[in-house]
């Protein structure tokens, strides 16, 4: 793009249609605001739907949170948080001009983004598996409703309707337990699919820091990638006890 | 305010907050507290207080997240505005969902009328309160509708059980179809048009009696 165009005034990372550094990063950290405030309008649909179904089931959730385990989510929770903690380092990197600290803290941010991945896999490959899935698919191991579910899927949900604390009756398994599941795949995959988006991203501004595009003076890269990040953490801190820690 | 003021004031350069390694330490140290806290919670069993004490922990954390590590703290005014104000708006969307929902009732088995079961009344903003306010009666009268014991569900609860949820859904579209019928039946034809109001509700009833909640 026309390098003349801005080669009259101003540095570099300064786009033409800007007058100043200041201004173009009170415009950039209002657009990201306002990403980041539809992305929670985004997620809400999801909540409100949580909020009906757990008012009018509220057995199914009970049972159905008993079936997840409580301290993967956990784990998860830990991870996403010390990786917030690792994004707003890189952010304080940036601002100090320290790239090497930048790109340091944004590698250790994807890795524990992939931890977090990681452990999901289990989760949802136990899920499958066993078959602990949503809607018509539930008892369905594999997604085969041909073939019925293993032993494990039985004791499973046995144990879960016993320490529920809110149960239909004893030995009778919530008919909308199908819905909750429902709810926390999609839930926790839209969550999983921004933690993907947020892989990508962050290497993204890796490569760009790596390649000397940020410096003391130009880092709003750097800052709007971890905003994204901590919004990421933000929609877990509630998924986490929503979903997992059901009494 | 008056410390972002301070930040912009050549109006050139851009001068964000740097936070210390130090403090952000400390915010990681007190998000990682409020989550033993949470799972500590879950542990001692509260019942009915479990999702109170988790939504309660988990907004201290997020107020943690967005005040110290999204730096909204020392964010402009208008930013802050602008984000937070998206809760706002979820809070009314939730708000005025839920307390739809919740208080929808269950259908009558034979009145078609529905009951709230925490108290046993019609349900709010159904046809029943509005016959009791006006001569416009597209239901049955309110007393034959009383003298149906709310009870008498039970049963067919459980004989609908094996019902799937699809019809549950189905019906209930009938169910909205038969009552915006019955508004202009009832009026025109009378008595036969609340029989026919009757059985409609019925067979609703049985198949959406899987897809309302149980107390």
């Amino acid at each position: 793009m026309a390098s003349d165009a801005h080669a009259h005034h101003g540095p570099e990372y300064l786009a033409h249609h800007f007058e100043t550094p200041a201004q173009q990063f009170d415009a950039a950290k209002l657009g990201m605001w306002a990403f980041l405030a539809q992305e929670i309008l985004f997620f809400s649909g999801l909540f409100i739907a949580y909020g009906i179904f757990r008012t009018w089931y509220p057995e199914a959730f009970s049972v159905g949170s008993h079936l997840l385990d409580w301290k993967m989510g956990g784990i998860n929770t830990v991870v996403l948080l010390v990786s917030s903690f690792t994004a707003v380092m890189a952010v304080q990197k940036a601002q100090l001009g320290d790239r090497k600290g930048t790109s340091f803290f944004l590698l250790l941010t994807i890795g524990f983004a992939f931890g977090f991945m990681i452990v999901k896999y289990f989760e949802y490959t136990h899920k499958i598996h066993v078959g602990i899935l949503p809607g018509k698919y539930w008892g369905c191991p594999g997604f085969d409703c041909g073939s019925a579910p293993p032993e494990a899927f039985f004791q499973e949900v046995e144990a879960a309707i016993n320490a529920a604390y809110h149960t239909a009756g004893p030995n009778l398994v919530p008919y909308h337990i199908r819905t909750f599941y429902g709810i926390y795949f999609v839930m926790t995959g839209l969550h999983g699919i921004h933690v993907l988006v947020g892989i990508g991203i962050i290497l993204w501004v890796w490569r760009r820091n790596q390649r000397g595009e940020f410096s003391k003076d130009f880092n709003t890269p750097v800052d709007l990638v971890a905003l994204y990040w901590h919004l990421v953490d933000l929609i877990w801190i509630y998924l986490f006890p929503l979903l997992y820690l059901i009494d | 305010m008056a410390h972002s003021h301070d930040d912009h004031a050549d109006g050139y350069h851009v001068h964000a907050h740097v936070s210390t390694t130090k403090f952000n330490l400390a915010i990681l140290g007190a998000l990682l507290f409020l989550t033993l806290v949470t799972v500590g919670a879950y542990n001692i069993r509260l019942g009915d207080w479990n999702l109170f004490v988790a939504i309660v922990v988990a907004t201290m954390k997020a107020g943690l997240v967005m005040g110290f590590y999204m730096h909204l703290h020392w964010e402009k005014g208008f930013n802050k505005l602008f984000f937070l104000g998206s809760f706002l708006f979820v809070a009314i969307f939730l708000g005025y969902t839920v307390n739809d929902t919740s208080h929808r009732g269950r259908q009558q088995s034979l009145s078609g009328l529905r009951v709230d079961p925490a108290t046993g009344q019609y349900a709010h903003g159904t046809a029943a309160l509005i016959t009791e306010h006006g001569p416009f009666q597209p239901l049955r009268p309110v007393e034959a509708a009383a003298a149906t014991p709310a009870a008498s569900d039970e049963g067919e609860v459980e004989a609908s059980a094996a019902a799937g949820a699809d019809e549950a859904v189905e019906a209930e579209a009938g169910e909205i179809e038969a009552e915006g019928v019955d508004v202009e039946g009832a009026e025109a034809e009378g008595v036969d048009a609340d029989v026919a109001e009757a059985n409609v509700a019925d067979e609703a009833d049985e198949a959406a009696a899987d897809d309302l909640p149980e107390e």
